[in-house]
């Protein structure tokens, strides 16, 4: 399995930079995510990786060598689109022997290939069958099958569930995550989802703007995003302004001992899970009103008015408040992310 | 339901007057070729005509003639117009000006097509007279004659010229809007781009190649002006031989000119159905579930 290395790599199209420096790298047998919003440049970057588009400038490397020169059809990186993309004239096993027959295998050993392809997609039932005639979940196996019975070097998966309901789609992320696993292939999923990121990858890095803003294990980038632009990304989140002085931070609702090294003027990141909601308790320091709440099924989204300020809370069910009830805040200090003010 | 079935009522007179030429036309032409022809007193049925036809060496000759140009000619174009169609995609610069030039001999008429074989091809033409000057003959009645001779070069190559862009521009548009992502898929499983076109490309353009095919074969089977006027005095192609059946004055001559026509009928359909069972068995997929 290949280890892969991204180096300063730049895309334009028609004049407009799409890609604009991008650097990262996979370990070998490492599955990572490619996370950010559509259009950031997401498939331009995996199809780069394939060799399917040249880039401007910068390098790719597989175990160190540039493969830039190697054409497509013999880089060893195989995408799975979006689309499937199967070939509508072909039966199932068609379309999975399909790349052996195009490398010349002999008939009977590609036939033995793609019943070993059929078992571990669990679609031995469908060889015959044309792609039309497959449910989506169907296809995409096939599409996998398809792209594994090659024996990549490099998987690259471009959104590979946003075309599945939600059922199926929880059932193919764990079928392509155990498979993963056992063929040790390096991989890189491609997704717009950040809950899909941060369940399946061993590494996420987060696409804005056609840079890579981070690159960390799912934990550490949830918890502590490296910018506000980051942390917005991953979800809503809310911001108090204040000062820092000797690891005590100064700010309209008081102040509070906290870890951080950053100084003078910043920017509190708080992320509304880390807001605790409670009944009206003078003691306490923050009290508010309840202006919004939002019925999420498990959680409960509210927004709460306090010194002008509108504070986001997301809580568990165990104690649900009205609109319009007042309210006290306990904000868990030790999870809030600091930022230079500037920033 | 009244909108459902709306279109189909308001096409209703459009198709009578279709139909309605196209039978009777076919009606009246299978009755003389069965010898009904009251109007010269002909009224017994008999399968006479059909049968001196086909006994006749001149008409299995024209049949086999026709056959032979309808048959090279669609060929030939169907390959050529597919490379061509394929070469001008391929090609990366700007595309206006070919695209205008294959297109212009489409609208061009097959006699003028047969003027300008004539005027490139006879012994009084211009390669003739081009080879002449460049001293490769010594008159130019020496040029060997290639049109009006049994090898049918000049009917065919008036064809080609007519049909290579007629299948270049279906192919053109069918691969045109063919996803580009399929052929990009199979190049990122390792096809070169030679096997992209035969595995990919090609069974998928297939349906329509073959309708084209059907269609140039149909036509030129068919047509009577370019073998009329390029073609040898023997054999003469089928719709020929109908023709000169149909102009004898001698009235008791048109039920031959018929059955040479419902032959000709005959042959077509039954052509149309070959190419259809041949297609099926070389590719399952058709463009539409089966
Ligand atoms: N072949 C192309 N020609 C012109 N613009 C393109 C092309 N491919 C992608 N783009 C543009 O590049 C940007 C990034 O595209 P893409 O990599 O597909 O984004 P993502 O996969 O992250 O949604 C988009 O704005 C898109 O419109
Ligand atoms: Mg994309």
């Amino acid at each position: 399995m290949f280890e892969i290395e991204i180096k300063h790599v730049l895309k334009s199209f028609d004049n407009k930079k799409v890609l604009k420096d991008i650097n990262f790298s996979v370990k070998e047998g490492e599955m990572i995510t490619l996370l950010g919003p559509s259009g950031c440049g997401k498939s331009t970057t995996l199809k780069i990786i394939a060799g399917l588009l040249m880039p401007e400038q910068g390098d790719v490397l597989f175990n160190g060598r540039s493969v830039l020169n190697i054409p497509v059809a013999k880089r060893g990186a195989v995408i799975v689109f979006q689309e499937y993309l199967l070939f509508p004239h072909m039966t199932v096993e068609d379309n999975i022997g399909f790349g052996l027959k195009m490398a010349k295998m002999p008939k009977n050993k590609r036939a033995e290939r793609v019943k070993k392809m059929l078992q571990l997609v669990q679609l031995e039932a469908c060889s015959k069958k044309l792609p039309d005639e497959l449910s989506g979940g169907q296809k995409q196996r096939v599409a996998i099958a398809r792209a594994l019975a090659i024996e990549p070097q490099v998987l690259l998966l471009d959104e590979p569930f946003s075309n599945l309901d939600i059922r199926l789609r929880e059932t193919m992320r764990s079928f392509i995550c155990e498979l993963q696993k056992k063929l040790k292939i390096t991989t890189i999923l491609v997704t717009h989802d950040k809950e899909e990121a941060l369940m399946v990858s061993d590494r996420i890095a987060v696409m804005l703007d056609g840079e890579i803003a981070q690159y960390s294990v799912p934990m550490e980038l949830y918890e502590t995003p490296i910018s506000p632009r980051v942390a917005d990304f991953l979800g809503e989140k809310n911001y108090i302004c204040g000062n820092i002085d000797n690891g005590v931070f100064y700010c309209c609702f008081g102040k509070y001992k906290v870890h951080t090294n950053k100084q003078e003027e910043v920017k509190a990141m708080i992320k509304p899970e880390d807001v605790e909601m409670m009944p009206l308790d003078h003691k306490r320091a923050i009290q508010g009103r309840v202006k919004q709440k939002r019925y999420t099924g498990d959680r409960m989204h509210y927004i709460i008015i306090s010194k002008e300020m509108e504070i986001k809370c997301i809580t568990t069910l165990k104690s649900v408040f009205e609109i319009g009830e007042e309210v006290s805040l306990d904000i868990l200090w030790d999870k809030v992310v600091f930022y230079q003010k500037n920033k | 339901m009244r909108t459902r079935y709306k279109p189909y009522i308001l096409l209703i007179p459009v198709t009578i007057v279709l139909l309605g030429i196209f039978l009777s036309g076919i009606s009246i032409g299978l009755l003389q070729s069965l010898g009904y022809f009251p109007a010269v007193g002909l009224r017994q049925m008999t399968l006479k005509y059909y049968k001196e036809i086909l006994a006749d060496p001149g008409f299995l000759a024209s049949l086999r003639f026709s056959l032979y140009t309808a048959f090279i000619s669609s060929v030939l174009a169907v390959i050529m117009g597919v490379l061509l169609a394929y070469s001008i995609l391929q090609s990366k610069q700007k595309k206006g000006i070919e695209e205008l030039v294959y297109k212009l001999p489409i609208i061009v008429p097959h006699t003028v097509a047969v003027i300008l074989v004539y005027n490139i091809f006879s012994q009084s033409g211009l390669l003739s007279r081009f080879l002449f000057h460049l001293g490769f003959i010594n008159e130019p009645t020496q040029f060997a004659s290639v049109l009006f001779n049994r090898n049918g070069f000049g009917i065919i190559f008036a064809y080609l010229w007519k049909e290579i862009p007629f299948v270049a521009m279906i192919v053109y548009t069918v691969l045109g809007n063919m996803n580009d992502k399929l052929s990009e898929t199979a190049l990122n499983l390792g096809a070169s781009q030679k096997q992209v076109f035969w595995h990919v490309q090609l069974p998928l353009i297939m349906p329509s190649i073959v309708s084209a095919f059907i269609i140039i074969f149909a036509f030129s089977f068919g047509a009577f002006e370019v073998p009329f006027l390029l073609g040898p005095t023997y054999p003469q192609a089928l719709p020929v031989k109908a023709y000169i059946e149909y102009t004898q004055p001698d009235l008791l001559n048109r039920p031959y000119a018929m059955a040479i026509n419902m032959v000709l009928i005959f042959m077509v359909i039954v052509f149309i159905g070959i190419c259809h069972k041949i297609f099926r068995i070389f590719y399952q997929y058709d463009g539409s579930k089966e």
